[in-house]
């Protein structure tokens, strides 16, 4: 059985709670619960028994992600179901050495099915909310509504994502 | 959505200087009462068996810490029933509770973070369920609401012309969105479109694109009534055009009023109500007294915890009409002028079908998610660190120091005893705590190691027994509906149904709109009406409101599709 993709849902914090978590499964600090201060801004210690240790199976990978108070949806377009960790869904979590450059392609039915729904009347090209936080606006009618603007962004953001991967 | 008072919580702890706690709110907070009466000190909620003080810094962060942990679990439970659809109540109903919630409570300042300052707190919405909500103090008062007219009086509400799509800057499509105004320039709008302004009466009607919508619904069927009224010629000139006008108004806006009660008592009630409860409100049941001195209060129990169980009914995605995709609750929320001005006025896709919204079919329609301790969203924070809407309505029903479960129940064993006896939770004799032991179980069971919550999040035994023996009551409100024997999370549970049913028919028994006559339904009550309207001792024999017989259906019922239909029927003619 496929599932639809997987994101973190576009809530005040998630995005950022998405990325402590993967922080700390990378370096083994615990940003999770790491309060960001300008005379702290990062974690510096590696616990002995990290709260978050790299998952292992995909249901201990949602697991953690609920501990961290991060919010996992599939994006059928529909229901946008929460993930509860239940579903059997593989998993693989990979690490890049340093001397590898690694590019993760997006699935070819994932990419056709974000352009079938961006085409459908209404439909927005959504942006994490912490673009609003950081420009102070959110995404620009003028930029993002005819379906020429939602093609050229959609490219904009695969191409994002794929390259600035930190691998 | 989040929040029925006017201030953030978190802005509102931030901003405001220390004052001491209120020892009754009851006496200090205008326009709000606690349920019954106001509790003795040892009969309000309690933490860990001491009274729960809001002012205290330490229990207020034992409090947020404990609240925030069970409105994890909630958000997070896997219980199977959250994706189940709710064939009982159509989303339609989630936002016409929204809508009669504010159009009971209009309060101050937002109690959640509130650190028991409630100085300040008070409800401003006095005359309840009379669609203060819709037209504010009238169009003197609140004239941005009315549309202009050439007469002075302003007797119809506004709508506001919608877009065909995100490109179209003039505003082509059909009057379907509320009004949106603008202080922007000529040249300001040409370079950058926004409206900011949302023109209703109560600001908290454009808090997302579904309430919005289904304000406009409420402005049509006035208008409606209005033109009706007006083609038919049936209220004589009187050489007075804003007399005239205003007569108008009065006619059309209580007509409105009495449908719209109708639509409460009648379709909504029974829908949410446990069958008993709603059959002995109907009957014999008697509510207590919610008016001080013909002055509404709103009782804290039911406006800051019972009455929060719509929001266990929020769906993560609606679809606003057929031709457009489903929106997240996230973007929905942020369709607004406030949030978006430069993306309203609403575009067509944006355009609510009612068909979907109070349809029972899963398959057709948006079904609400079933009432229980879980959620499919956690609708985020509105403010950093003010937590999810979910912990916020925990701590906001402990803040205002409410009854505790518990000597509730106790209380309304004498007066409820017979309703209460028909639940598995809450049959016992006085004292006993009877949902404690399930409450323990079910907390105990979602914190298997292979559920999945996390350490940091996990309750403790001391806590669970906290929770289970003083629930705070958003929580019983959900649990008692979804778990309770006989409900499934298709209604409130027998205690949360007590409440809401004697608060709500409190309102209509004790605040008549119609002199105290008998009426048999709402027919009844606009021929009644129309008497009152008319003037002149010959025209009393009319009724100027029969146009209106086919706002309910054939066997005389009404409802929010009745409704929806015969605004379809006589806005867009065949």
């Amino acid at each position: 059985m496929t599932f639809p993709r997987i994101n973190v849902k576009n809530t005040l914090g998630n995005h950022e709670r998405w990325g402590k978590l993967v922080k700390t499964w990378s370096t083994g600090k615990n940003y999770v619960r790491h309060v960001i201060t300008n005379d702290a801004p990062f974690p510096i210690t590696v616990a002995a028994d990290p709260e978050f240790p790299r998952p292992g199976s995909f249901r201990e990978f949602v697991a953690q992600a609920q501990a961290a108070g991060v919010e996992l949806f599939f994006v059928d377009g529909v229901d946008n179901p929460d993930v509860t960790g239940r579903e059997d869904i593989g998993f693989q979590m990979i690490e890049v050495s340093p001397g590898t450059h690694c590019v993760k392609l997006p699935p070819k039915d994932k990419i056709e099915e974000s352009e079938a729904r961006l085409q459908l009347p209404g439909a927005v090209y959504g942006l994490p909310d912490f673009y609003r936080r950081i420009h102070g606006t959110l995404p620009l009618p003028e930029q993002t509504s005819s379906q020429s603007q939602k093609a050229a962004l959609h490219a904009e953001r695969v191409g994002e994502y794929t390259i600035n991967t930190c691998g | 959505m989040a929040s029925h008072g006017a201030i953030s919580s978190a802005r509102f702890r931030k901003t405001t200087n220390y004052q001491p706690p209120s020892k009754d709110l009851s006496e200090d907070s205008g326009g709000f009462c606690h349920f019954i009466s106001t509790p003795a000190d040892e009969q309000r909620f309690t933490l860990d068996g001491v009274r729960f003080d809001p002012s205290d810094p330490a229990q207020w962060e034992q409090a947020e810490k404990l609240m925030e942990k069970l409105a994890h679990l909630i958000r997070f439970n896997p219980d199977k029933n959250k994706e189940k659809p709710n064939l009982n109540l159509p989303s339609g109903y989630t936002y016409f509770l929204q809508i009669v919630a504010h159009d009971l409570v209009h309060s101050t300042i937002s109690t959640s973070l509130g650190e028991g300052r409630t100085s300040g707190l008070s409800n401003v919405r006095q005359i309840p369920l009379r669609l203060e909500t819709v037209y504010g103090g009238g169009p003197t008062e609140c004239p941005h609401a009315y549309e202009a007219s050439e007469i002075a009086f302003r007797s119809k509400l506004r709508l506001g012309k919608s877009r065909i799509d995100a490109t179209d800057q003039n505003h082509q499509g059909p009057k379907k969105d509320i009004a949106r105004g603008t202080t922007s320039t000529a040249s300001e709008l040409a370079e950058k479109n926004s409206y900011a302004e949302a023109l209703i009466a109560d600001p908290r009607n454009d808090s997302h694109a579904i309430i919005s919508q289904m304000l406009v619904l409420f402005h049509e069927l006035h208008n409606c009534i209005l033109n009706e009224l007006a083609r038919s010629g049936s209220l004589h000139p009187t050489g007075n055009s804003y007399a005239d006008a205003q007569r108008l108004f009065l006619a059309a806006r209580t007509a409105c009023i009495l449908i719209y009660r109708n639509l409460i008592r009648r379709d909504l009630l029974p829908r949410i109500l446990h069958g008993d409860v709603w059959e002995a409100y109907e009957t014999e049941q008697k509510p207590f007294r919610s008016f001080v001195k013909g002055e509404w209060r709103a009782p804290l129990e039911f406006t800051n915890g019972f009455f929060r169980f719509g929001h266990s009914m929020i769906r993560q995605t609606y679809r606003f009409n057929a031709r457009a995709p489903a929106f997240d609750i996230e973007q929905i929320l942020d369709r607004t002028s406030d949030k978006s001005p430069s993306d309203v006025p609403l575009e067509a896709a944006w355009l609510v079908d009612w068909d979907l919204f109070f349809s029972s079919d899963p398959d057709a329609g948006n079904v609400s998610t079933r009432i229980g301790p879980w959620s499919q969203v956690g609708i985020g924070e509105e403010v950093p660190g003010e937590g999810n809407l979910i912990a916020r309505d925990l701590l906001s029903s402990i803040a205002i120091q409410p009854w505790s479960v518990g000597h509730l129940v106790d209380s309304l064993r004498e007066t409820h005893g017979r309703l209460l006896e028909k639940s598995e939770f809450l049959r016992g004799p006085r004292g006993s705590r009877p949902w404690a032991g399930p409450i323990a179980a079910w907390l105990t069971e979602r914190l298997r190691p292979e559920e999945t919550f996390g350490e940091d999040n996990r309750l403790s035994s001391e806590e669970i027994k906290t929770l289970a023996h003083d629930p705070p009551i958003p929580f019983f409100v959900r649990f008692e509906a979804g778990l309770d024997s006989g409900n499934n999370g298709e209604r409130l549970g027998i205690l949360g149904s007590i409440v809401v049913a004697d608060v709500i028919y409190g309102v209509l028994r004790h605040d008549r709109l119609l002199p105290d006559v008998a009426v048999d339904g709402l027919q009844s009550e606009l021929a009644f009406l129309s008497a009152a309207t008319l003037v002149d001792a010959e025209d009393r024999g009319r009724n100027i409101f029969a146009f209106l017989a086919d706002i309910e259906d054939r066997e005389r019922r009404i409802s929010m599709r009745t409704v929806r239909q015969f605004l379809h029927s006589h806005i867009n003619p065949a």
